[in-house]
């Protein structure tokens, strides 16, 4: 666990004894480091603000934000962002620094896999994130988020500067359409309300002011239908970002796992009769069972209702056929069913002249 | 920053000695904020096993015009045996199948045993093969403004629960029923648990609103700092009913009470329903109620602050003041889950308009109704209702309220020199409208710039619709009107009908016309707040007469109409529904004694809403509201010259007494 830095055995695993301590460090210590502390936190603040910038480009015509905000990953002026319609055109794309420098930009590279980019500036001497220094972070840990959001600083202003924590760590999951993103990794899930327009491609740091993610574009979660706040882990991107600083062009190719199988399983071909679909979200349970088919072989009976293919969510007989669209006829398919009150694991595979057929 | 609480000084000042040794040793100045990751996470991990996800398949999709929530949601263990707690709102879309994943990484099938309509929560149960863990719980009596608060959830997998912290807002919100937090509540922790940082639980996350009680209320606020947990510590009691499948409801007491303002008058009771705990415990209209199980009552909004975490079937002490004396009364009330509906009495009588100030004369008298038999006449000045002096039409209404349909109540009235009365038995509100009501005559202009009449532009400001007035040449200053708001067509509006279907009709019985219309293409339920905008900016121009003030329209029209009037029946007091049901999933209020509503639905026989129609007009009777039907045989769907005047003569009674 990050964050036990003390090894004085007094201060075990006990949540009192942490609390008593925290207690302590603020009766107690309050003449002595209050003021160090609150100064402390303001001065990671001031140390990490000028490594961030704004970026101001395409978009203003078309009615959308013309802005966003980036890092300085170089002393020389390399600056990493999200790739987006504000890059659209180099001859109207300038970064500003927090003193209020104003520096037109040229776009060294972009990952589309990542929906990154690395910007050029011409500068030297710039204050920056060192890259292999940045640091992982674990759920309920304080995080700071250093962005332009909303455009607010303008010129000499510095970005803006938002306390919360990491609420949890998850994947932005491709094939359930959750997001609709190309970066399926993982993310860090912030409880402060970090993206908002012109945030993204700001920095996630941990309360010492050491790079932990990148802050991503404006993203709505699909299933709860809630706007969600997170960064990208500098883990995630660092070698991409190395790499297109070194000159190397990044791979091209598509997600490999989003895409579907050119022969891929049916509800038939696996011998399941489900009942009529004629509602919307008709749940998928069995009607009949083919004689001598995969589902009988795997012991699947008539009412059983399927809920998962593969350990992801069937709950209509849409999604059920959508879910078989992306398992390969050759590969057996796990299915989690509802018999009862009972839940049950079952595997159904194809005899290969089944698949052939 | 949690101030420790008295019986942890003790171990202050022990710590106290190697707190100034490990500053000095040991920590940075980052290593408060690093203390408090730690703190944060051993209270996190003291409470997680007990954190499980649920996952709901099947069942709706939308819940009135809000997508709900598909992906996994949050629920605590409560007991060893497998009972656990999550919000409502994970469960408004009916799932045809709920599976929790437990603490061993399993998932399990669980049943939906009872739901808590009051707070919003349901009670589920799996079978566990062994004891669950069931966390320790805060005592909401120890909270404190202001301290440190972390909600949890299970949307995004992993074996650590969602993290968001902050502080406790506020102790005592939705009347007594919720804690406020400002962590981020959204469906990615509704159902959770919020937690102090000893690893207690303060409640379950919960969407809320104070003003409206759906499932899906108050969710538009997720993730805005304001956000509502139910403390635990109020649920606990109740825990064995809600294993027993019994479901818990809001408690009841059975009362409507005197004035508009919740923060500013005080408690007296204007009706008590019939049969409700109220009036069998024995509370009287009149009583003016002073304190709720030892709570000091001095407004309204004490009393609901006092009764609003009350179940259905506890029992409150009520302490009123009765009569000019002033004597104390207590009683003790069972509360209900349900009020049997009040009705509204009739005595037979329509007011004149033009009765000088401080007086109820009788414009007419309605035949066989029970003020026709005993006879009394058009000219009558009415003096007294049972044992309430009456001086004006509200003060009429207001002595007839206590009395029920059925009853019989002492009037006394004067006509000429000399002074009648009579036991009267009263009648329910008629819905029958008389085949003739002669036109009331309306009293003198007063003062003031004269008013502009015909036809005008009336724009509500920041609202896109479109709205006319129409004022009869009768509008003048100080002379009140009826006020008909006619909900009219998206398209196809023009100046000229508009005068020509409705101006005779208004003239004929002193009503001014207002004519919204709709935003889109056709009436929706984003059109309500511009009405209620609409209409009050209408009553503030003119003089309306509170009493005869009717919305309707026909179709989508008069579904907004329903939708309009349901919430604001201090402002409308009748709703004119052509061909139109009330809005599906719109739940009928309760009747409200002192908030007469009437209802007038025209019914086009053979067409494809016509059941629906039917229905709805059911439902609203059964609530006890004056439902008149009536029926017509046509193809168009237009209204007739001959309808329009029976909805203007039908309206012109709604202060009937």
């Amino acid at each position: 666990m990050i964050g036990r830095p003390w090894t004085v055995p007094v201060v075990s695993r006990t949540p009192e004894a942490l609390l008593a301590l925290v207690g302590c460090l603020f009766v107690l210590a309050a003449p002595l480091s209050a003021q160090t502390n609150l100064r402390s936190l303001a001065a990671v603040v001031s140390e990490v603000q000028p490594k961030v910038v704004k970026i101001y480009g395409s978009g203003g015509l078309r009615g959308l934000e013309a802005y966003q905000s980036g890092i300085l990953v170089s002393a020389e002026g390399h600056v990493v962002t999200v790739w987006s319609y504000v890059l659209d055109s180099e001859e109207f794309l300038f970064v500003v620094l927090d003193d209020g420098q104003r520096f037109p930009a040229k776009i060294v590279n972009h990952d589309p896999r990542l929906e990154i980019a690395v910007l050029k500036i011409d500068g030297h001497d710039l204050p920056h994130f060192d890259l292999d220094k940045g640091v992982s972070l674990e759920v309920g840990n304080g995080v700071l988020a250093f962005s332009n959001l909303f455009g607010v600083a303008t010129g000499a202003e510095p970005v803006s500067v938002l306390h919360g924590r990491v609420s949890a760590t998850t994947k932005l999951t491709a094939r359930r359409g959750a997001f609709e993103t190309v970066y399926k990794g993982p993310v860090y899930v912030v409880d402060a309300m970090t993206n908002n327009p012109g945030a993204a491609g700001g920095a996630l740091t941990d309360v010492r002011g050491r790079l932990a993610g990148l802050l991503g574009k404006e993203l709505r979660n699909a299933l709860t239908n809630v706007w969600l706040n997170y960064a990208i882990p500098v883990d995630q991107w660092r070698q991409s970002v190395q790499d297109m600083i070194a000159g190397k062009n990044p791979p091209r190719i598509a997600n490999a796992s989003t895409q579907k199988p050119e022969r891929p399983h049916t509800v038939e071909r696996l011998g399941i009769l489900l009942v009529p679909d004629v509602l919307a979200k008709t749940p998928p349970f069995v009607d009949q069972v083919e004689p001598g088919s995969a589902a009988e072989r795997a012991g699947l009976q008539p009412d059983d209702l399927i809920l998962f293919v593969d350990g992801n969510v069937a709950d209509s007989i849409e999604a059920l056929r959508e879910e078989l669209s992306y398992i390969d006829r050759i590969d057996p398919v796990s299915l989690t069913i509802q018999r009862g009150d009972e839940l049950l694991e079952i595997e159904l595979k194809l005899t290969p002249t089944e698949a052939d057929r | 920053m949690t101030i420790p609480s008295p019986d942890r000084y003790a171990w202050l000042i022990v710590l106290a000695c190697w707190a100034p040794l490990l500053v000095a040793q040991e920590a940075a100045p980052e290593d408060l904020a690093q203390l408090e990751d730690a703190a944060v996470r051993a209270a996190v991990e003291k409470v997680s096993p007990s954190v499980v996800r649920i996952e709901t398949l099947g069942g709706l999709e939308t819940v009135g015009r809000r997508l709900v929530t598909q992906g996994p949601t949050t629920g605590l263990i409560v007991s060893a045996e497998g009972h656990i707690v999550s919000s409502s709102f994970n469960f408004v879309q009916m799932p045809a199948s709920i599976l929790v994943t437990l603490p061993d990484g399993k998932r399990h099938p669980a049943k939906l045993v009872a739901r808590d309509h009051s707070r919003k929560l349901v009670l589920l149960k799996v079978e566990a093969e062994k004891p669950l863990p069931v966390p320790e719980i805060a005592d909401r009596r120890t909270l404190r403004v202001g301290q440190w608060a972390i909600g949890l959830g299970r949307t995004y997998g992993g074996t650590w629960p969602s993290v968001t912290s902050g502080i406790v807002s506020a102790k005592n919100r939705i009347w007594g029923r919720a804690v406020q937090t400002d962590v981020k509540v959204s469906p990615a922790n509704y159902g959770g648990p919020l937690i102090d940082l000893h690893g207690r639980v303060i409640g379950i996350l919960v969407p809320m609103s104070p003003r409206q009680q759906s499932e899906v209320a108050g969710a538009e606020w997720y993730d805005s700092g304001i956000g509502f947990a139910v403390p635990l510590s109020d649920i606990w009691p109740h825990l064995d009913k809600l294993k027993q499948g019994q479901d818990l409801h809001p408690g009841l007491l059975g009362i409507s009470l005197k004035g508009q303002n919740i923060y500013a008058d005080r408690a007296e009771v204007a009706a008590v329903a019939p049969k409700s705990p109220a009036a069998e415990a024995g509370l009287k209209a009149g009583d003016v109620i002073v304190e709720v199980d030892g709570h000091p009552i001095d407004r309204q909004a004490q009393l609901k602050h006092a009764l609003g975490p009350r179940y259905a079937g506890e029992t409150v002490s009520v302490v009123v003041e009765r009569g000019e004396k002033k004597e104390r009364h207590t009683f003790e009330v069972t509360l209900a889950k349900e009020i049997l509906p009040y009705a509204h009495a009739f005595l037979g009588i329509l007011p004149r308009l033009d009765a000088q100030e401080g007086s109820v004369i009788v414009h007419w008298v309605y035949p066989e109704s029970p003020a026709d038999q005993a006879g009394l006449r058009a000219g009558d000045v009415l003096l007294r209702i049972g044992d309430q002096a009456v001086d004006s039409v509200d003060s009429a209404m207001e002595a007839l309220l206590p009395h029920e349909p059925g009853s019989r109540v002492t009037v006394v009235w004067r006509r000429g020199e000399s002074q009648q009365e009579a036991e009267i038995a009263l009648e329910a509100q008629p819905i029958a409208i008389p085949d003739k009501v002669d036109p009331r005559r309306l009293p003198e202009a007063g003062e003031g710039e004269p008013l502009a009449t015909g036809l005008q532009e009336c724009k509500v400001p920041e609202e896109p619709n479109e709205c006319h007035v129409w004022l009869p040449e009768s509008a003048k200053p100080g002379v009140p009107h009826g006020l008909l708001v006619w909900l009219g067509p998206a398209q196809g509006f023009s100046k000229e009908s508009l005068e020509k279907e409705w101006g005779a009709w208004c003239r004929k019985r002193h009503f001014i016309l207002l004519s919204p219309r709709p935003k889109g293409e056709r009436w929706a339920t984003t059109d309500v707040d511009f009405v209620h905008k609409a209409v009050e900016e209408a009553m503030r121009r003119y003089l309306i007469d509170g009493h005869r003030v009717v919305i309707g329209g026909r179709q989508s029209a008069g579904a907004v109409s329903f939708l309009a009037a349901f919430p604001r029946r201090d402002l409308f007091h009748g709703v004119v529904a052509v061909d139109a049901p009330v809005p599906p999933r719109t739940r009928v209020p309760a009747n409200e004694p002192t908030q007469r509503l009437m209802v007038m639905m025209i019914i086009t026989e053979q067409t494809r809403t016509m059941p629906l129609v039917l229905r709805a007009g059911e439902a609203l009777s059964k609530a006890k509201y004056p439902v008149t039907v009536v029926r017509r045989n046509q193809t168009s769907a237009a209204l007739t010259e001959k309808q329009r005047g029976i909805i203007l003569r039908w309206a012109d009674t709604l202060d009937r007494l």
